[in-house]
């Protein structure tokens, strides 16, 4: 087990794939996360509704609210890459076992996702805070809260990480994982979760989808659940954290029994 | 000492192909075999059998009588090199190896000195999407040798290297046969590695049609004895009344005899008066015995 999770890493560090993602990630969010608060700040000011208190925890976990498709597919990567470049067949060689393979990617993944959350969350406080001062307001940065929200987006981002890596292990085709994450986080589960909060019978299940999972995970302040008026029904932490690896493992255990233990060649 | 390796009864279909069908033979130690069969024969589909990435339909593979799976650290027992060879172009060739490496309970010196064996200390930090055909085949083997294993198994080593490259992997072959291992290389063509194996198995279209010695298949293809004359006519005739296999040749005014040795028949000649211009000894041709072991049922499918 400790050599396939050595060797994970070094596949890891040893592909452009994953810097120039983290890149586009930080840079995405800082420049997103300061154009926003800019305008806020330049509007209103105080801790009314609009305000620059409000807006501020929503801007500070904008990463693990709606920038999680970067964990994710850095996650399924680990699995995907190595179908589409066939090194899947070397890793099987090196380690017949082939659970064994797919948990050290598991593994392999909790400080890359780590590492991503603590460049993606950093990179949200930091535009915030900086188009806040920009806009006349103040950044707020520092306080307990802050903290406390940027270490849940930090988990939260890892947590996606390792959900990507089941997603990876279920649809094993690169592109295919990619569009799937596109698709889903970006259009079927905003439209779930604003549609089925609308109908009594439906309202209790949003909150179990993965990305409302997530916002419970990384502190409640999502914009989705913002946007969804009204209805505030979300999961507490631990439960968001819970259901959110739930759909790792059971990505994870119906991809081993359905791709990975297939021949590969 | 490297490990017999025994096939049993191994078979896989694809659909209605049976792209190994019922295949058993050994492979043993101290000497390099030759794992030979047209394109399409079911020499790959047996090597990814052997090496647990295609799950047999029936029959098994087992290394000193141990399946693959059951090898603990298996590259350090057994070196396998794929036909594709598969890279992600991205990585330079020294990383391709450092990742392999733990598996192999190899570190990076072992990791450039396997690179230096094959001949790529230069090419340690270029990236392997740049790497020419033959720089790939020679990675490839780096890697099936980074765990010192005393079993090698190589789909194909020859294909892609130059006629020095074929020569110097003859010698690294045939010297680590030397030292106990056990070594397989498959090939469609057996002039390609005539002059490395000791040991030939033969199969065309999934079943095995020659097991055994090159000496012995040398045997099965006799020699052939090129007679010039100014009357073939002659020649053919004396060819038959001793009972001699006679072929066509593409001169006219050569025959070819099967089945006697030079003397003879310069000395069957002289007694008959038949003049003779010349005559010549073919080594065996072992292609063309290859080709009727083969031909009917192998080839591409
Ligand atoms: N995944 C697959 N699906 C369907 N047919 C396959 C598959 N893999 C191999 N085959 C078929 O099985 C047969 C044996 O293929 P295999 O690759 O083992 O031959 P080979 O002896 O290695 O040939 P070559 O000398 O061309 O490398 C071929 O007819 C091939 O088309
Ligand atoms: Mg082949």
């Amino acid at each position: 087990m400790r050599s396939a999770i050595t060797s994970e890493y070094r596949k890891f560090f040893t592909t452009r794939t994953w810097g120039v993602l983290v890149a586009v990630m930080a840079a995405g969010f800082f420049v997103g996360t300061f154009l926003i608060s800019w305008l806020f700040a330049g509007q209103t000011s105080g801790s009314g509704p609009g305000g620059v208190d409000t807006a501020r925890p929503y801007l500070f976990g904008i990463g693990a609210s709606m920038g999680y498709i970067f964990p994710v597919i850095v996650g399924a990567l680990a699995v995907t890459a190595e179908y589409r470049y066939s090194t899947i067949v070397p890793t099987f060689l090196g380690e017949p076992r082939r659970w064994v393979a797919m948990v050290a990617k598991v593994v392999a993944a909790v400080p890359m996702g780590f590492l991503i959350g603590v460049v993606g969350t950093v990179a949200c406080i930091a535009g915030t805070g900086l188009g806040f001062i920009v806009g006349g307001g103040a950044a707020g940065i520092f306080t307990l809260d802050t903290l406390t929200l940027a270490g849940l987006s930090v988990l939260t981002h890892t947590v996606w990480a390792l959900v990507g890596v089941g997603l990876g292990m279920l649809v094993t085709s690169q592109v295919g994982v990619i569009i799937a994450v596109l698709a889903f986080t970006q259009l079927v589960e905003p439209v779930l979760r604003v549609g089925m909060s609308v109908f009594s019978a439906t309202q209790g299940i949003p909150k179990f989808l993965p990305g409302a999972a997530a916002d419970a995970l990384a502190g409640g302040h999502s914009v989705y659940a913002a946007l969804s008026t009204g209805v505030t029904d979300q999961l507490t932490i631990w439960q968001g954290g819970l259901v959110l690896a739930a759909y790792g493992v059971a990505f994870g255990v119906l991809g081993y029994f359905l791709r990975i233990r297939r021949n590969v060649a | 000492m490297g490990f017999m390796i025994t096939i049993e009864h191994l078979s896989k279909s694809y659909g209605s192909l049976a792209a190994v069908d019922d295949l058993s033979f050994t492979v043993k130690p101290g000497r390099v075999t030759g794992f030979l069969g047209p394109n399409g024969a079911g020499k790959t589909t047996t090597l990814r059998m052997a090496t647990n990435l295609i799950h047999p339909d029936r029959g098994r593979v087992t290394f000193g009588g141990q399946p693959y799976r059951q090898l603990t650290k298996p590259f350090t027992h057994v070196g396998m090199a794929l036909e594709p060879a598969v890279f992600h172009p991205g990585r330079t060739a020294l990383n391709h190896l450092l990742m392999l490496a733990p598996h192999a309970g190899a570190g990076r010196q072992r990791c450039e000195q396997v690179l230096g064996l094959v001949g790529l200390a230069d090419a340690a930090g270029k990236r392997v999407g740049k790497f020419s055909l033959g720089m790939r085949g020679r990675l490839n083997l780096a890697a099936a040798l980074l765990g010192d294993p005393d079993t090698l198994l190589l789909d194909e080593p020859v294909n892609g290297l130059d006629p020095e490259g074929i020569r110097w992997i003859r010698e690294l072959l045939r010297g680590l046969a030397a030292e106990g291992r056990t070594i397989l290389i498959s090939s469609h063509l057996l002039s390609e590695v005539q002059q490395t194996v000791e040991a030939v198995v033969i199969i065309a279209h999934g079943r095995l049609v020659y097991e055994g010695g090159l000496a012995e298949l040398e045997g099965l293809a006799g020699s052939a004895v090129d007679v010039r004359s100014e009357s073939p006519a002659a020649v053919r005739g004396l060819a038959h009344a001793h009972g001699w296999t006679v072929r066509e040749a593409s001169d006219p005014a050569v025959v070819r005899i099967e089945g006697a040795t030079p003397t003879e028949i310069g000395q069957a000649a002289m007694t008959a008066g038949i003049p003779l211009a010349g005559l010549t000894e073919h080594g065996a041709d072992l292609e063309s015995v290859f080709f009727a072991l083969t031909e009917g049922q192998g080839g591409m499918r």
